[in-house]
């Protein structure tokens, strides 16, 4: 009971300070968990890492479950997660409350006009930083040219892309 | 920002949204690999161009909010989105949606497939997926800055943050908090002029 309070708390601490995402997590969940817990090894770390990276869903929120079903099974793995997400879940939904109240409020339009042209950029670096290690060699390529073409020309779903370029992969490599 | 939240008094209809919006969140979240940037075209396809639940331009705002908030941004560009549809419970139905393809999938392999990450099917499936991850990021780009007009001010805005954060490695953290701040910088007036 005080290790599943205390893997509850470590992720509440990890998502409360993920600023910019999954990615930030990562190197918070290594020195607590890792690091001043000993919970897991470095090693099984870095598997955990790897299989949180190749699945579907956020980092934070795979790394979460896996590490907390490491440590005491699936209450573990489903208390871990619920205490990585809680925090930014109230926070939104306070945000969103304050939003829709003082949405004519000048200093709120004013910080939404500069932000739009912002988030942008970081999407835009997001493509630039996450491309940096998806190419290996051509094929790679060729995959990310004919995806970009398909998604810009034509109305197949973000899904269907990915399903198609999936077994694609599963057959050529 | 408009939040219409749910207008309609009638029950069903709200119950409807609301699983609307949890079997949609479930299936954005089934097929979020790489991320919350390449969930965008996901959301978009089905809640602004299928289902009209939301406008492209509080779209945006929805996702600079995520951005800002900490946390997986997947989680919370669903939390908001659930919250401007359906309110608190919009918000906790496509959290949840979004959450529990990843939860089932990680405990299906730490229960059965301790050995996920070196089968080499699923190495071939990814390392096709990756390239495809970077195309959606930058089709949200793109789109994303075709839906905003193109003035001097946004067009200055966007070269100075992508400078920042390819060239001098400033956290994006930083960089909204720059922009927050000059947001509200500019509409302070001193002795009565905007500077």
């Amino acid at each position: 009971m005080e290790l599943i309070g205390s893997l509850f708390l470590t992720f509440l601490k990890i998502g409360a300070f993920a600023f910019g995402g999954g990615f930030a997590a990562i190197p918070l969940i290594q020195s607590d968990v890792v690091a001043s817990h000993a919970w897991i090894t470095g090693s099984e770390f870095a598997d955990i890492m790897a299989v949180a990276s190749m699945t579907p869903g956020p980092i934070a929120v795979n790394s979460a479950t896996y590490v907390g079903y490491k440590i005491s099974g699936i209450p573990g793995g489903i208390i871990a997660t619920f205490g990585v997400v809680l925090i930014s879940f109230v926070t939104i939904g306070i945000i969103a409350q304050v939003m829709s109240k003082f949405s004519d409020n000048k200093y709120v339009t004013s910080v939404f006009e500069v932000l739009r042209p912002v988030i942008i950029a970081l999407i835009a670096f997001a493509a630039i930083s996450t491309g940096k290690s998806a190419f290996v060699d051509y094929r790679e390529i060729i995959i990310f040219a004919s995806a970009m073409l398909i998604l810009l020309k034509t109305k197949t779903h973000p899904i269907a892309v990915i399903t198609g370029f999936g077994i694609l992969g599963a057959i050529i490599y | 920002m408009s939040n219409i939240g749910l207008t309609t008094p009638k029950v069903k209809e709200r119950s409807k949204v609301l699983g609307e919006l949890f079997v949609t969140f479930l299936g954005i979240g089934a097929f979020t690999l790489g991320g919350g940037f390449a969930m965008i075209p996901l959301i978009e396809k089905e809640l602004v161009d299928k289902k009209h639940w939301i406008s492209e331009e509080d779209f945006l705002d929805e996702i600079a909010v995520a951005q800002s908030v900490p946390g997986a941004i997947a989680v919370n560009t669903a939390a908001i989105t659930g919250h401007k549809v359906a309110g608190w419970a919009g918000s906790l139905m496509s959290t949840l949606g979004v959450m529990i393809p990843s939860i089932s999938i990680i405990l299906i392999i730490a229960l059965f497939l301790t050995n996920f990450a070196s089968l080499e099917v699923a190495q071939s499936i990814f390392r096709a997926i990756r390239p495809v991850v970077v195309a959606l990021i930058a089709y949200s780009a793109y789109k994303c800055w075709n839906n905003l007009s193109n003035s001097k001010f946004n067009t200055i805005i966007e070269i100075l943050a992508l400078l920042s954060l390819v060239i001098f490695n400033v956290q994006p953290i930083y960089v909204i908090m720059v922009a927050i701040c000059f947001g509200i910088m500019r509409k302070v007036k001193f002795n009565g002029v905007n500077w």
